[in-house]
């Protein structure tokens, strides 16, 4: 069990947010908007993986 | 093998209160967040059912049962299973329509696994029927 994994999401978000909040008040609303959505886009593609795995191994598991 | 267990409870309450403070700035990765403390809890409990599943099979040789048997049984477990986690994360993410209907979906697969042997249920009704 990878508990790292959940800090690593857990840091990307709070970076993600403290970027969106700087960007926001500097007047630059686009560039935090796409900020965000890059984080998204990186935690839900760790995301996938991990999703992949536990379907896999339930597949296997219970023989669908 | 016991310290998966408090390593999944550790995991999961870590998540819970990162999740909260992740929240307050943006629900998108909180939720994120949440999927993946499930999906890594959810494969710690497969390492625990593995063994179970084995000692099944174990009985049903010993039993002499049909496999087909078994093999719908843990077909229906396994849908549940995941259907549920998914369900409850939908709920949790505002969209309790669509945790529903994946319930429903869910209910309707389980349903179909399960066909052979209502089909099974139906021909032993039909033989002793026709015995009377």
């Amino acid at each position: 069990m990878d508990i790292d994994l959940i800090f690593k999401i857990a840091a990307i978000g709070i970076i993600v947010s403290i970027l969106n909040q700087v960007l926001s008040r500097s007047g630059r609303e686009e560039q935090a908007t796409m900020t965000t959505l890059a984080g998204l886009v990186v935690v839900l593609m760790m995301l996938t993986q991990k999703i992949a795995e536990l379907f896999e191994l339930v597949k296997e598991l219970f023989q669908f | 093998m016991t310290d998966l267990f408090w390593k999944g409870a550790a995991g999961a309450l870590i998540a819970a209160v990162l999740g909260l403070t992740l929240a307050k700035q943006g629900k998108d990765v909180a939720l994120l967040l949440t999927v993946l403390a499930g999906c890594m809890v959810l494969t710690a409990a497969m390492t625990y059912l593995s063994p179970v599943i084995d000692f099944f099979r174990r009985l049903q040789i010993s039993a002499r049962l049909d496999s087909g048997l078994l093999l719908i049984l843990l077909k229906a477990v396994g849908i549940s299973l995941v259907a549920q986690l998914a369900g409850l994360i939908c709920a949790d993410a505002g969209n309790a329509a669509l945790g529903k209907a994946l319930q429903i979906l869910a209910a309707a697969a389980v349903l179909w696994v399960s066909l052979p042997l209502l089909e099974e249920l139906l021909t032993l009704i039909e033989t002793i029927l026709g015995e009377v």
